[in-house]
C-alpha cells in the first residue's frame, strides 16, 4: 500500500470501529441520537473503502479480488453496500449496525495481518466471467452474513429485542425477524448460485474444465446445498425458529470457510495471489 | 407404511447423504482430481487405506452410489413437485403467480440438470494426448495417453487426425505462463484440413469436440544412440517429465536400452532453455556402474565405450485433452433457467409479502 492508500485503509478501519462503539454506547446508554452518528461513520467507511478499491483497481489494472487481502476488502465493501441498501429500504435495521460493523472490523483486522502487496492478473485469468464470479461471491456472502446477523438478533430473545425497541423505534420487530432471515437466505442462494455458475464458465476458459471438484468449488457447493436444506427445512417442516437461526449461523461459517479458509488448509488452484 | 417417493423426508435423507459424500471427498484425496486434500491418507493409514479404496471413498464422484443418489433425488424432486404443485393449483387455481412459477421453474431445472449430468457421464468421452511438436496422432485408443469413455459412449462422432505444429510459451508479468499450441486438424467427415490454436485460456472447438490445453508443458530433446557400425539403437524424442521442486520445475527423465542394459538419464538445464543455449545433464549407467556423467549442449555428442550419444534438437511437448460432452449445453440451460426461476421466486415472495403487509 502506498501512503494515500494506507490513510484510506486505516481511516476506514477506524470508522468501522467507531460505528461499533457508537452503536454499543447508544444501546447501553439509550442515546438514540448516536445511531445517526453511527450511520454516518459507516457511510464514511463505505466511501473510504470505495476510494481505496478504485485506487487499487487503477494501480493494478484489475478489480481488487486477486489476493486474499483484496478479496477481504471487496467482501467488506459488499457487506457495507448490502447494509446501506437494506437500511435505505427499511429504517428498522439500525440494529444491524452492530453485527455489520463488528464483521467489517474483524475482517479489516484480519486483512491487516496479510500482505497488502498487489499482484497483476495473469493473462490466463483475465476474463469478464471472473469479475462476475468474484462479485457475486462476495455479494452472496454479504447476504448470508446479514441473514446470520438477523439470526443472532432473534437468538437474543424477545425480551431483549423489546427492550431495545424501547430505546429506538428503528429496531425491527421480533416477529419480523424470521421472514427477514428467510428472504436474505433466498437472496443469498440466488447470488451464490450465480457465483457457482459464472465460476464454472470462467474455469472452462481458464483451466479447460467446467467443474473439477476443486476444494473451493466443493465447499461453495456444500454451502449452497446446506442453505437449500435450511430453507426447505423451514418452509416444508416448519423447523423450530431457534434451530433455523442456529443452522443459518452454522451455514454462514461454511461460506466464510469457502471464501477465506480453504486456502489455509488445501492446495487449490483457486489460491489467491 | 406407504412409501412416498416424493416425500420431503426422503429429500432430506438424500440431501444429507449427498452432503456427507461431498464432505468426505473434501477430506479424502480423490483419484483423478486435483491433489489438493489436506491429509496424505495413503501414507497416514498404510494398509488400512484399502478399506477406503474398497468402499470407493477415494473416487466418490465416479461410484454408482453417487449416481444412484442423484437419480433418486431426481425421482424425489419430480414426484414431490407434482404433488406440491397439484395442491397449490387446487387451492389457487393457477401456478402463474410469480412465486409459484419461479419455484416450478427452479425445481424443473434441477431435474433437467441432474438428468443431463447423468446422461453426460454415460455418453462422455475424455482423452488425453501427450504430444511433442511435429507429432501426429489419430483418434484411436492406442494413441491416447489415457482416456475415459462413458458406459454408453459410441463411435458415432467420427474420428480425426491431429498434428501438433508448435508450442509457444508467453511469459507475462505474473509468474504464470500462457501456452498456445498450434494444431492442424482433419476429420473423417470433412476433408478440409484446418489449423487452430489451443491456448491456456481458450480451447479449440470443432463440432462437438473440444481440444483443451492439458496444463502441462515440458521439453522433449531428440536423443540418438548409435554404435560403432552406425546402427541406431535409439532415435526419438524423449518426453521429459515436468516435476515441481523448491528450485522451480525440473525437466528430467530416463530411457532404457535393453540390448546394452543401459539407462540414460536426461535433465534440461537451465530452467528456461528455449531462450538461449541449451545444456543437458546426462548420466549413462550400466547396471550399478556409472559410465558417463556430465553436461552437453544441443548439437554435441559424446562417446561411451563404442556408443555415440547425441542430442541434435530440442522440442516442447504438452498434454492436449480431447473432450466430448454431448449434454453440456443442456446442463447450462438448466443452470440459467434454474437461477432465473429462483430469482423470480424470491421477487414473487417479496412482492407477495409487501402486498399482504399493505
Amino acid at each position: 500500500m502506498n501512503g494515500g492508500e494506507s490513510i484510506l485503509y486505516w481511516t476506514a478501519a477506524l470508522c468501522t470501529a467507531v460505528t461499533f462503539f457508537l452503536t454499543i454506547v447508544s444501546l447501553v446508554f439509550k442515546k438514540t441520537t448516536l445511531f445517526t452518528s453511527a450511520r454516518a461513520t459507516i457511510v464514511a467507511a463505505f466511501v473510504l473503502i470505495t476510494i481505496f478499491g478504485i485506487s487499487r483497481w487503477i494501480e493494478w489494472g484489475h478489480p481488487p479480488f486477486v489476493t486474499l487481502f483484496e478479496s477481504m476488502i471487496t467482501s467488506i465493501w459488499f457487506l457495507l453496500l448490502m447494509y446501506l441498501m437494506v437500511s435505505y429500504f427499511s429504517r428498522k435495521t439500525v440494529i444491524l449496525l452492530l453485527p455489520v460493523s463488528l464483521a467489517a472490523m474483524l475482517l479489516m483486522g484480519w486483512s491487516a495481518s496479510l500482505s497488502s502487496e498487489g499482484s497483476p492478473l495473469s493473462e490466463a485469468l483475465t476474463n469478464t466471467w471472473l469479475f462476475i464470479h468474484a462479485s457475486f461471491a462476495t455479494a452472496g456472502a454479504s447476504a448470508f452474513l446479514i441473514a446470520a446477523s438477523f439470526s443472532v438478533l432473534f437468538l437474543m430473545g424477545k425480551d431483549r429485542m423489546e427492550r431495545m425497541q424501547t430505546i429506538s423505534a428503528q429496531v425491527p420487530d421480533y416477529s419480523d425477524l424470521p421472514r427477514s432471515i428467510l428472504n436474505f437466505l433466498l437472496f443469498g442462494l440466488v447470488l451464490w448460485g450465480v457465483m457457482i455458475v459464472s465460476g464454472s464458465i470462467w474455469a472452462h476458459t481458464a483451466w479447460g474444465r467446467y467443474w473439477a471438484w476443486d476444494p473451493i468449488e466443493l465447499w461453495s457447493l456444500i454451502s449452497w446445498l446446506l442453505y437449500g436444506v435450511v430453507v426447505h427445512a423451514r418452509l416444508a417442516f416448519k423447523l423450530p425458529l431457534r434451530v433455523f437461526c442456529w443452522l443459518t449461523i452454522a451455514a454462514a461459517l461454511t461460506v466464510a470457510f469457502s471464501l477465506w479458509g480453504v486456502g489455509y488448509l488445501y492446495k487449490t488452484i483457486h489460491s489467491y495471489g | 407404511m406407504r412409501f412416498n417417493p416424493g416425500s420431503m423426508k426422503l429429500a432430506f435423507s438424500l440431501l444429507a447423504i449427498l452432503l456427507v459424500l461431498m464432505v468426505l471427498s473434501a477430506i479424502i484425496p480423490q483419484q483423478g482430481l486435483a491433489d489438493s486434500q489436506m491429509i496424505d491418507w495413503p501414507s497416514a493409514l498404510g494398509d488400512k487405506y484399502a478399506i477406503i479404496e474398497n468402499l470407493g471413498l477415494d473416487r466418490i464422484y465416479y461410484t454408482p452410489t453417487f449416481f444412484i443418489v442423484l437419480g433418486l433425488m431426481g425421482i424425489n424432486i419430480a414426484f414431490g413437485n407434482i404433488r406440491r404443485f397439484r395442491a397449490i393449483y387446487k387451492t389457487e387455481k393457477s401456478l402463474l403467480k410469480l412465486r409459484h412459477l419461479g419455484s416450478v421453474v427452479f425445481h424443473l431445472s434441477l431435474l433437467l440438470i441432474m438428468g443431463a449430468v447423468i446422461l453426460n457421464y454415460l455418453y462422455k468421452y475424455d482423452g488425453v494426448y501427450a504430444l511433442t511438436e511435429g507429432q501426429s496422432v489419430s483418434d484411436r485408443p492406442e494413441d491416447y495417453f489415457r482416456e475415459f469413455k462413458g458406459p454408453l459412449y459410441g463411435e458415432k462422432y467420427g474420428s480425426f487426425d491431429l498434428k501438433l505444429d508448435a508450442i509457444n510459451v508467453k511469459e507475462d508479468s505474473t509468474a504464470d505462463q500462457t501456452v498456445v499450441a498450434n494444431v492442424t486438424l482433419q476429420t473423417s467427415s470433412d476433408s478440409e484440413v484446418r489449423s487452430g490454436a489451443i491456448s491456456t485460456n481458450r480451447p479449440h472447438k470443432y463440432q462437438d469436440i473440444e481440444f483443451h490445453y492439458g496444463q502441462i508443458t515440458g521439453y522433449s530433446p531428440e536423443l540418438i544412440v548409435s554404435d560403432s557400425a552406425r546402427q541406431k539403437l535409439f532415435r526419438g524424442f524423449v518426453r521429459l517429465a515436468a516435476r515441481p521442486s523448491d528450485d522451480g520445475i525440473i525437466h528430467s527423465d530416463f530411457i532404457n536400452i535393453p540390448e546394452r542394459n543401459l539407462r540414460i538419464e536426461l535433465e534440461v538445464l537451465p530452467a528456461e532453455p528455449m531462450a538461449g543455449p541449451v545444456s543437458y545433464k546426462v548420466s549413462v549407467a550400466a547396471g550399478m556402474e556409472t559410465l558417463y556423467d556430465g553436461d552437453i549442449i544441443t548439437g554435441e555428442s559424446f562417446q561411451v565405450d563404442d556408443l555415440t550419444i547425441s542430442i541434435p534438437r530440442l522440442r516442447r511437448w504438452c498434454y492436449i485433452d480431447v473432450v466430448r460432452s454431448p449434454f453440456l449445453n443442456l446442463i447450462f440451460i438448466g443452470f440459467w433457467t434454474g437461477l432465473t426461476g429462483l430469482a423470480a421466486g424470491v421477487i414473487g415472495r417479496t412482492v407477495n409479502a409487501r402486498g399482504r403487509k399493505k
